[in-house]
């Protein structure tokens, strides 16, 4: 299958109580969404969730049961699978893409994991946007009792912030502060603002649209927005650092990507995101890389450099991982086997 | 797979060489000798085996690998530690072997 037939899985994430089926039931019952089929996860025995879902969506199909993180390569894959196959007998619309909204409790690394490593899945579908919800009443608690909302959190491309009307406007704009010194990589909005436009969340373009579509983030590193964060990390709540890699030299591919895949296997929790873009020696165009936690995606090559950008960049959200001690690693094994 | 031994591949992945001007053997051949310049001060060697690797201890232990991931798991099976790429050792060993 080509990679313009494959099917975008997006993911909706957000801690328990955060709002997402709300907003999913919103989107169902006052937006057109024939074109998007819905997976639903959740946490427990009983699928309210789903029930909730099915009332509006009859084609919603719930995972039997556990949270996604730890069943995820059975029951996930099946159910795509099951959907894909529904949709080929035409049992199902011919959607466009699908969403799975995950339990509050889960990860999305594993999601993106078995998405990228399965091969039969691989061949269907390609992985679309991941939007967090941040409940803004309790996304401090949270962060502080549950590591799974950092997860979330860090690996997101887009964060909602929900529930905004219960707190202040200075409280919301505080909250909004540190969620972009958390995950600088991410476009940052809020629930009533997405309530009238899944559409613009889930945009096909940010999948298979321009360079400048798809890599919005690019924008961000050609700014030097990271290094403004790097500085900035001493907050109330300090769970995160910015480790960013600016490189005026072409890099040796293979000794990277060894180093890279060195440093996700031994660190890869503490990697909690990864994106760069890389000026190669093997290749003209540049290359860019972007990973999650121990899930790398394979290498994009873009057709040319991107006018604002002069230098690679890595850009790395580190958890219990010093930046410095980071980049100096990087820079010591580098150097040796830049050499013939 | 290897149409001898029936030894399955692991498939593309993301670490693979990117370059097309040389044959992928001789990328691979490239790969493989950066690869054994890193496991050096491990005292672990790795050589070509039907289009897999054949990773080695000092002890004589021996396993066939596929990719990176497995790889790093196997060696930390033999060495009975974790590899840290961040490891100060490591890193000096690294560097005195230029």
């Amino acid at each position: 299958m080509s990679y313009e037939e494959k099917l975008p899985l997006h993911v909706l994430s957000g801690f328990l109580g955060s709002g997402k089926t709300t907003l999913l039931k919103h989107w169902l019952t006052q937006q057109n969404l024939d074109d998007i089929a819905l997976l639903v996860n959740e946490f427990g025995e009983v699928g309210i969730d789903h029930h909730l879902l099915n009332e509006v969506a009859p084609d919603t199909v719930l995972l039997p049961s556990g949270c996604v993180c730890c069943q995820i390569r059975g029951e996930l894959k099946s159910a795509l699978l099951d959907l894909y196959e529904r949709r080929a007998r035409g049992q199902l619309p011919p959607f466009t893409q699908v969403i799975l909204e995950t339990t509050g409790l889960a990860d999305p690394a594993p999601i993106l994991s078995t998405l990228l490593h399965d091969r039969q899945l691989q061949h269907h579908f390609i992985q679309g946007t991941l939007v967090t919800l941040v409940d803004a009443e309790h996304a401090h608690f949270q962060a502080e009792t549950q590591p799974e909302w950092l997860a979330q959190v860090t690996a997101a491309d887009k964060l909602l912030v929900s529930k905004s009307d219960r707190v202040t406007a200075a409280q919301t704009q505080a909250l909004r502060q540190w969620l972009a010194q958390l995950n600088p990589l991410a476009e940052l909005s809020e629930t009533t603002q997405m309530r009238e436009a899944p559409h613009r969340l889930f945009a096909l373009a940010i999948v298979r649209g321009s360079r400048a579509q798809r890599f919005r983030w690019l924008g961000a590193c050609a700014r030097d927005d990271f290094a403004l964060q790097a500085s900035t990390h001493h907050t109330p709540h300090p769970m995160t650092q910015t480790c960013v890699i600016t490189l005026q030299t072409s890099v040796n591919w293979p000794a990277f990507a060894i180093w890279l895949s060195l440093l996700l296997h031994c660190h890869g929790k503490a990697v909690l995101r990864m994106k760069g873009i890389l000026r190669v020696r093997d290749s003209a165009a540049p290359i860019v890389i972007h990973g999650v936690q121990h899930t790398l995606h394979p290498p994009v090559h873009l057709q040319d450099w991107p006018g604002e950008l002069e230098s690679s960049k890595l850009v790395f959200i580190l958890r219990g991982l010093e930046a410095d001690r980071l980049l100096q690693a990087f820079h010591r094994f580098m150097q040796p086997l830049e050499e013939p | 797979m290897c149409g001898i031994c029936g030894l399955l591949d692991a498939g593309p992945q993301w670490s693979d060489p990117l370059g097309q001007d040389l044959p992928r053997r001789q990328l691979r051949l490239q790969q493989l000798a950066l690869l054994n310049r890193v496991l050096k001060p491990w005292r672990l060697t790795l050589s070509e085996f039907h289009q897999s690797w054949l990773l080695c201890s000092p002890t004589g232990q021996q396993t066939l690998v596929n990719s990176l991931d497995v790889l790093w798991k196997e060696a930390e099976t033999m060495l009975r530690r974790p590899l840290d790429p961040l490891d100060e050792q490591w890193l000096a060993a690294l560097a005195q072997e230029t």
